[in-house]
């Protein structure tokens, strides 16, 4: 996600105290349980499910929520339940990555651009002025849609490729700025100096000291960007664009239980409020975390 | 620096974004897999046919050069066709309406709750209810767009039948009343963006000594305050909504779709799953140039409106 | 009929097209005991699923067309609700003389165009010029040999042979009659706004969005039509149509999702076994597809039982035909392999084709019955070692991939335009089976047979002959016998439900 305004609230800076401290450990505590719990249910799923969420019963299609099945069947009778488990580890894994591959790669060129010679900096930094002024995911609605789900690739399913490569093309800037500014704030700062005339070489000075220090606000948005990244992935296949139908992904079950919001609204609220619970945890690690680093 | 020098480097830079939004919409026709010409005509054509219709669009010709040719051809209007043979410029225009209204709506609601809720949170700062107004934004800010938009119709929509659940009336009331829900949608996915740095910039206002004089005056003061206040938050408001005018267009999108209103939104969706490259580079390219106007227009307002970057 | 005059690369949907122009008659717009008559005026609006492709008869591909055709196009004759007998429409009387092999109309001097001019015999022969010069639909009429206007109000078709079948056809919107000369308007002109003698004429038309029709006084059914106004208002998704079905936005949505029907209040939606057959079409020419053991394998795998009841939602019934049961000739096919499964033979008959397991692309109409149906399929077929990825595409890009055969595999629900075989006939000659791309030739036999039938046991066996050729090529799968269902407001009157997803609304009435 390309959403700076979520990162930069320089207002907070002055505020931080050991209350804010003791604020961000609770955030962390309340967001660590709720996603942990998401992570459980992901390594458990086989356990505490049915353990097959394409298994259809054509005979049973949208059943009422019983013992048999917790959130009723869908249309086409397969558990609500099961698919709602296992789709964690589609959208989580999907988010991860569509997070960690722009956050790795932004973050080598903000530290490029940081620490590099003026040209490359300001070049660099032209060209992210240009990718934030364009209406990122309209383009990654055109990009993936147009690319097509093709097969998968290596561990990753079909629609997976084209969704991290969107990301990857979207979410670099934020990080690549994000470093930047971090990595110019660090090294002027007095331990770093003297690392550097203590004759350190400068490659030492940069991940021994440098980029440790600077590090922090991008981890702070990596966690709050993989939230978001849950909420742009479902979003995209509730569009039709990525993940192909019939996979347990939380978007696409909301998209085929539409026409049933009447009789069954629960296989549109399970799957929405899965979403929204995911990103809200992420959310309230990577707050909480921002409280700690700031105080 | 004058008002008209700041105009004129507005407009250059304006016209070099401007260059690279096509440059970008041009590359997109060139990764989607496949030749232009043989997915229109399919397998069985004969490749007789298919390089005429790759002479026809141009496809035969060096990139650069194709890329003049599309530079030209939009200059003039072109837009292109769609696979069905529509022209790619009556589809936008038949969209770009109903697209403009939505927008409009959400822009409204939007920034009236966002001023609202800043409002009590920089005024209640760091007590309870801005604790919980910012906890609150925060959380919102991961409400899936069309979940939202499904529960306003499956809890207020269907049971009390105030609005029409779906597509877009005929007629202004009508349509008003179609685009209600819509706007609330955007709205409640909007606002939290906003929120954030707003309460940070109404901060800086109402700690100001103009602020702190008016306060003192007492009751008479709160209108002062209010109008200072307001006329102080213009501009970081605008720049706010400039900088996320990007992830509105999105919102938009995701709008249409989910209450069925034919704009250039639901245009696009469709246009993607059919793979049409021509209708697909023509909407994006009306979105990235509404973008980037849009971020002009805020900038040179935001600077015009502001004493201290005309004299900097 | 003459071999192929449709043209080998067409994408014809005479498939998804449907349908009996004629309006449908019959005085059953009166509610048994009530003795109100139908109130005058008022308007109506309708659903479309998708746009029409073209006010053109001739040249429109989809179903979608041809339900709004009757409203604005009037022919010879049209067909009785149920489809299977005739009546006359612009044509009061007509006369068949074998010998000299000639059809003689006598026009309705009631006839009028919407713009109040008579209809005559110069604009049927002309209409005929129309017709049989249709890329998609002329072969239907290719026993005429000529037309002769006598008098304004008498024409004689010619034939090359006694056709049992053109007096059908004749009913249908494929032989829809417009004024001569196009009333003096250039061809491109005409078709933007076309004039017709249905009962309603076209107002105005947001291309792609909304069609809206008023009242033709001119109608030559005296009286009628009863309504003011028809608007038709496309809305491609199913959910949408359902929730403005609800609150009112909608009186009557033609072509109810089968997996939504459910959903509607109760007895609100009225449904006939509909005179289409959702199919599996297979891509013969594409890779592991050309091996006819691994088609047949895939029919084995199907468990059809299930098949109709989860992904048909149970709104449909198995097929036994691959030709749609309703058009009077075709019976069940008893010779054929249709709808019975046997895992283990497919499993056998897929290790037989040496299939290595790649993965194959099954195409569906997003938000057609297809969609979920091919989620139902797509197990089934993995259980025996044929793995599909199912791919919603919008209908008209379907449709547009089918006809270039740029496809693996596709479901689509092609549906009969007349009561009579010609008809499914044609579109799969033309087709070469549904696009599959395979041999046309059992289907052009058997038109040529049925075409010279002089007896429905000649017809049958024409029929049953051609089912058999087209079971052993593997090529196209009937899946299911899908149910045309409608949602009817209670404000509206008179509406009979038709298999051919088509109505002609002249006898509709709203209540105030």
């Amino acid at each position: 996600m390309s959403d700076l305004s979520l990162v930069k609230d320089h207002k907070d800076d002055k505020e931080h105290t050991p209350r804010s401290r003791r604020r961000g450990n609770g955030k962390m505590a309340a967001g660590a349980v709720v996603f942990g719990l998401f992570v459980l249910a992901a390594v458990l799923a086989p356990l505490i499910t049915k353990g097959d969420p394409a298994e259809q019963d054509l005979l049973n299609r949208l059943a009422d929520p019983s013992p048999a099945h917790p959130l009723g069947t869908d249309q086409l009778g397969r558990d609500e339940w099961t698919r709602l488990v296992y789709a964690i580890r589609v959208d989580l894994r999907v988010a991860l990555l569509a997070s960690l591959v722009p956050a790795i790669l932004g973050s080598l060129i903000g530290i490029v651009a940081g620490l590099g010679a003026k040209w490359l900096d300001t070049a660099i930094m032209r060209v992210s002025d240009v990718v934030v002024s364009l209406p990122l995911f309209i383009f990654f609605i055109a990009l993936v849609g147009l690319l097509g789900p093709g097969d998968g690739f290596l561990f990753l399913g079909p629609g997976e490729l084209p969704l991290i490569i969107g990301f990857t093309l979207v979410s670099w800037v934020v990080y690549a700025r994000l470093m930047r500014a971090e990595v110019r704030r660090v090294r002027s700062m007095d331990y770093v100096r003297a690392a550097r005339s203590g004759g350190l070489p400068r490659w030492r000075v940069i991940t021994g000291h440098i980029v440790p220090n600077a590090i922090g606000q991008s981890i702070v948005y990596f966690f709050v960007d993989i939230g978001l990244a849950v909420v742009a992935i479902s979003t995209l296949s509730f569009l039709g664009v990525g993940i192909p139908v019939g996979t347990p992904e939380w978007g696409a079950m909301i998209q085929s239980a539409r026409t049933v919001i009447q009789t069954n609204w629960w296989l549109i609220a399970a799957p929405g409020a899965a979403i929204a619970l995911a990103g809200m945890g992420l959310a309230l690690i990577g707050d909480g975390l921002d409280d700690r680093i700031k105080s | 620096m004058t008002a008209t020098r700041i105009l004129l480097a507005r407009v250059f830079q304006l016209v070099l974004v401007l260059l690279s939004v096509t440059l970008v919409v041009f590359v997109l026709t060139q990764i989607a897999p496949g030749d232009a010409a043989r997915l229109r005509l399919g397998p069985r054509a004969s490749d007789e046919a298919v390089s005429e219709l790759r002479h026809q669009l141009g496809l035969d010709r060096s990139l650069p050069q194709q890329y003049l040719d599309y530079l030209n051809r939009v200059l003039h209007g072109d837009f292109g066709t769609s696979i069905d043979g529509r022209s790619v410029g009556e589809i936008i225009g038949q969209g770009i309406g109903n697209t403009v209204w939505l927008l409009l709506g959400t822009l409204v609601l939007a920034v009236s709750a966002a001023l609202v809720l800043a409002w009590t949170a920089a005024w209640f700062r760091d007590r309870f209810i801005d604790h919980a107004i910012r906890l609150g934004i925060l959380l919102a800010l991961f409400l899936p767009a069309f979940w939202v938009g499904f529960l306003l119709i499956r809890l207020i929509a269907i049971p009390t039948g105030w609005f029409p659940v779906s597509g877009l009336g005929s007629g202004p009331t009508e349509m008003f009343r179609s685009l209600i829900l819509p706007s609330v949608t955007g709205a409640i996915v909007l606002a939290p963006v906003l929120v954030r740095s707003l309460r940070s910039s109404l901060i800086d206002v109402l700690d100001s000594e103009y602020v702190a004089v008016a306060r003192s005056l007492g009751v008479g003061g709160s209108a002062l305050i209010v109008r200072h206040v307001l006329r102080n938050a213009l501009g970081p408001v605008l720049t706010l909504l400039a900088l996320n005018i990007g992830y509105l267009f999105f919102g938009v999108v995701i709008l249409e779709a989910t209450f069925d209103i034919p704009g250039l939104g639901s245009a696009l969706v469709e246009a993607s799953a059919k793979r049409d490259v021509y209708v697909v580079q023509g909407i994006t390219l009306v979105f990235a140039t509404g973008v980037v106007v849009a971020n002009v227009i805020g900038e040179t307002v935001v600077s015009l409106l502001d004493p201290r970057t005309v004299s900097a | 009929m003459t071999p192929v005059k449709v043209m080998a690369y067409v994408a014809s949907l005479t498939a998804a097209a449907g349908l009996l122009s004629g309006c449908a008659g019959g005085s059953t717009s009166a509610k048994p005991g009530s003795s109100e008559p139908p109130r005058q005026g008022g308007s109506a609006t309708m659903s479309l699923s998708s746009a029409i492709d073209t006010w053109n008869p001739q040249e429109a591909l989809s179903t979608h067309s041809f339900s709004v055709f009757p409203q604005v196009y009037a022919s010879l004759l049209r067909s009785t609700p149920d489809g299977k007998g005739l009546l006359p429409a612009l044509a009061s009387s007509y006369q068949a003389d074998p010998v000299a092999k000639t059809l003689t109309f006598t026009l309705d001097p009631a006839a009028k165009f919407s713009n109040g001019r008579q209809v005559t015999s110069a604009d049927v022969r002309f209409s005929e010029g129309l017709w049989s010069k249709g890329k998609l639909y002329g072969g239907y009429f290719s026993s005429i040999t000529s037309v002769q206007t006598p008098s304004p109000q008498t024409v004689v078709f010619t034939l090359s042979q006694p056709d049992e079948t053109l007096l059908a056809i004749l009913s249908t919107a494929n032989a829809a009659i417009f004024p001569d000369n196009y009333g003096g308007e250039s061809e491109a002109d005409f078709w933007k706004k076309p004039i017709g003698a249905g009962p309603f004429g076209i107002d105005n038309q947001a291309v792609g969005r909304s069609i809206s029709l008023t009242r033709n006084p001119y109608y030559y059914r005296a009286g009628l039509p009863h309504l003011d106004k028809v608007e038709y208002k496309v809305v491609t998704d199913g959910s949408q149509r359902l929730l403005q079905f609800q609150n009112g936005s909608l009186d009557v949505v033609n072509g109810v999702e089968l997996g939504v029907a459910a959903q509607y209040p109760k007895g609100k939606v009225v449904g006939v076994p509909s005179a289409g057959v959702s199919v599996l079409t297979i891509n013969t020419k594409s890779g592991p597809l050309a091996n006819v053991d691994l088609r047949k394998a895939m029919a084995a795998a199907v468990d059809y039982r299930k098949l109709v009841a989860g992904g048909y939602a149970g709104q449909a019934t198995t097929a036994t035909s691959l030709l749609p049961q309703n058009v009077p000739g075709v019976s069940p096919c008893s010779a054929c392999t249709w709808s019975s499964t046997d895992q283990a033979a497919a499993k056998s008959l897929v290790a037989k084709s040496g299939h290595t397991g790649q993965n194959l692309e099954l195409n569906v109409p997003s938000g057609d019955a297809e969609e979920l149906a091919a989620q139902a399929l797509a197990p089934m077929l993995a259980q025996v070692g044929i793995k599909v990825t199912v791919v919603p595409l919008p209908t008209a890009t379907l449709i547009d991939r089918l006809g270039k055969g740029d496809f693996q595999l596709a479901m689509i629900t092609y549906s009969a335009l007349a009561p009579s075989p010609i008809d499914p006939l044609g579109f799969l000659e033309s087709t070469g089976l549904v696009f599959s791309q395979s041999d046309p030739g059992p289907a052009n036999t058997a038109l040529t047979a049925v075409h010279a039938a002089s007896t429905p046991f000649d017809v049958t066996t024409a029929v049953q002959t051609f089912e058999k050729a087209a079971n052993a090529s593997g090529a196209v799968i009937p899946l299911a016998v899908p149910n045309a269902l409608y949602a009817v407001a209670g404000r509206v009157e008179g509406f009979v439900p038709t298999p051919y997803l088509a109505y002609c609304a002249d006898e509709l009435s709203v209540k105030s």
